[in-house]
């Protein structure tokens, strides 16, 4: 309760000065538009139901590229676990595409697969891939020895040593993979809006600017930075209800590291 | 359980090491067998052997049934995410259930008693201490319903108080379910407390074996004829030292 308190107050004075400075009258409305007129500006696209329409698009896109990047995710993770030996192969071509932002890749997919949804939905793919590629590997290969040593006592196969041993020992760090990988998925859904969309969040940031609606774009940035932290605050709330629950200081403290 | 001529090298830098050579052993199928011996004799290696974690460079392990083995290592190696009797069930591939779901386990409930882990059911291991882990380790192995149980140095890393109760309470399980049990331990102690065979192993092969199926449990180790074999048995391992400081 206190610490919601704090940042209650953090925001509220931040919009006091915000308030101020517009009042000042040193900068025009364009340039500095005050609180009050990005609030109505907010309230009007709420009210029409545009600004929930472009969070539904922006999120549905997310939510398929997510799907899709986390399936690939695992199946990587999986394939570096149980053929150690193939990762080499593929290891410098992953190093490389992890250096590339998806965004330098738009105008490429554009010219492929055209303006519509799949480039879209790759650039998620390619944002979120990595964190939860390498956070599923990292769980999957820190497993205790001794422990698979205990499958291997109760006479378990290369299937029941995976699911039983190894995959609920990942958890801690496929979650929070997954939690990182959504943040990353919705910048980057953001980002491609911007570039190439007729929908979404990013298009109508893009359109205001078009429009010289500076109340608008500020409008946009707020509802991108509230949706972020409430898919955030959900998958949390998600995590800590299904999984771990009391589990040993050690998979706590590797859990931390993750964020990294 | 008949071990034959059992031999295992490992190659440690450039270096050869020869761990087993030509070891026999006999097992009592309802008996405590226990091997005793320095630190890298290859007690360990033997048991890693019989239970089939490595691979044996020659020789035979023979059981008489099927031979199923539950094993107990020196750690307790609780899966962290899973409650005790989960843990416990661990081998046997049921769940035990949680709440309203709980799923009636007659044997669960045996086993729990058994350890004196009841009420600990729904436990997570880092909630308990080191000799409840164990405890609960033993009952996993136990779970399994093994012929054979191999254990090594499982209370080697208990205090003194705990690993006196632990043993109290094997020889009670013991008795209980009377399977032949294979023991490593490096204190003379603990395997003059259980051991109904003591056998002294040296530079991979078994030195000299003790008959103590005449003295009955519990087993007070400051009678004269404790003392005795105790003396016995300290010789033995002394000379052991000697040898081995020699080659």
């Amino acid at each position: 309760m206190k610490h919601w308190g704090k940042q209650v107050l953090g925001i509220m004075l931040l919009a006091a000065v915000w308030q101020a400075a517009s009042w000042s009258g040193i900068w025009s409305s364009y340039i500095l538009p005050p609180p009050g007129k990005v609030a109505g500006a907010l309230w009007a696209m709420m009210d029409s139901g545009v600004l929930w329409q472009h969070i539904f698009v922006s999120l549905r896109r997310v939510v398929q590229g997510f799907s899709i990047a986390f399936l690939l995710a695992f199946a990587g993770g999986t394939a570096a676990y149980e053929l150690p030996g193939m990762e080499e192969y593929y290891k410098g071509f992953l190093e490389f595409m992890r250096n590339v932002p998806p965004i330098s890749l738009i105008a490429l997919l554009i010219l492929w697969f055209g303006i519509g949804e799949t480039s879209k939905i790759i650039i998620i793919v390619l944002a979120s891939f990595f964190p939860m590629y390498l956070n599923i590997r990292k769980g999957f290969l820190s497993i205790d020895k001794k422990l698979l040593e205990v499958g291997r006592a109760f006479g378990f196969g290369r299937w029941r040593q995976f699911t039983r041993i190894v995959l609920p020992w990942a958890v801690p760090d496929i979650l929070i993979g997954m939690k990182v990988g959504l943040g990353y998925s919705w910048r980057a859904i953001i980002g491609a809006e911007m570039i190439a969309a007729s929908r979404g969040i990013g298009y109508l940031i893009l359109d205001a600017q078009q429009m010289s609606r500076s109340d608008k774009v500020v409008a946009g940035i707020l509802t991108i930075g509230a949706v972020g932290i409430a898919c955030d605050r959900l998958f949390q709330a998600l995590i800590s209800r299904m999984a771990v629950r009391e589990r040993t200081e050690g998979a706590a403290a590797h859990e931390n590291q993750g964020f990294m | 359980m008949k071990i034959r001529d059992l031999c295992k090298e490992y190659q440690v830098v450039a270096k050869r090491v020869q761990v087993l050579k030509n070891l026999n052993l006999d097992v009592d199928n309802h008996g405590i067998t226990v091997v005793l011996g320095h630190s890298g004799c290859g007690k360990t290696t033997l048991l890693r052997l019989v239970a089939g974690l490595e691979q044996a460079d020659g020789g035979t392990v023979e059981m008489e049934s099927d031979g199923t083995l539950g094993v107990i290592f020196q750690e307790p190696r609780l899966m962290p995410w899973l409650t005790v009797g989960d843990n416990i069930l661990f081998g046997t591939g049921k769940r035990q259930g949680r709440g309203r779901r709980r799923k009636e386990n007659r044997h669960l409930d045996y086993l729990l008693e058994l350890t004196n882990l009841k009420g600990f059911e729904d436990a997570y291991p880092s909630q308990l201490s080191g000799g409840m882990q164990q405890r609960a380790a033993l009952a996993r192995a136990l779970a399994y319903e093994p012929d054979y149980l191999l254990m090594d140095e499982p209370f080697a890393a208990l205090d003194y108080f705990t690993r006196g109760q632990m043993q109290t309470e094997l020889l009670k399980i013991h008795q209980a379910e009377q399977k032949g049990i294979l023991f490593v331990t490096h204190s003379i102690d603990e395997a003059l407390t259980i051991g109904k065979t003591v056998v002294i192993l040296e530079d991979g092969r078994c030195r000299k074996e003790y008959d103590l199926g005449t003295i009955p449990y519990p087993r007070d180790l400051l009678t004269e004829e404790m003392g005795e074999i105790k003396r016995g048995i300290v010789g033995e391992l002394e000379k052991a030292d000697e040898r081995s400081k020699m080659r």
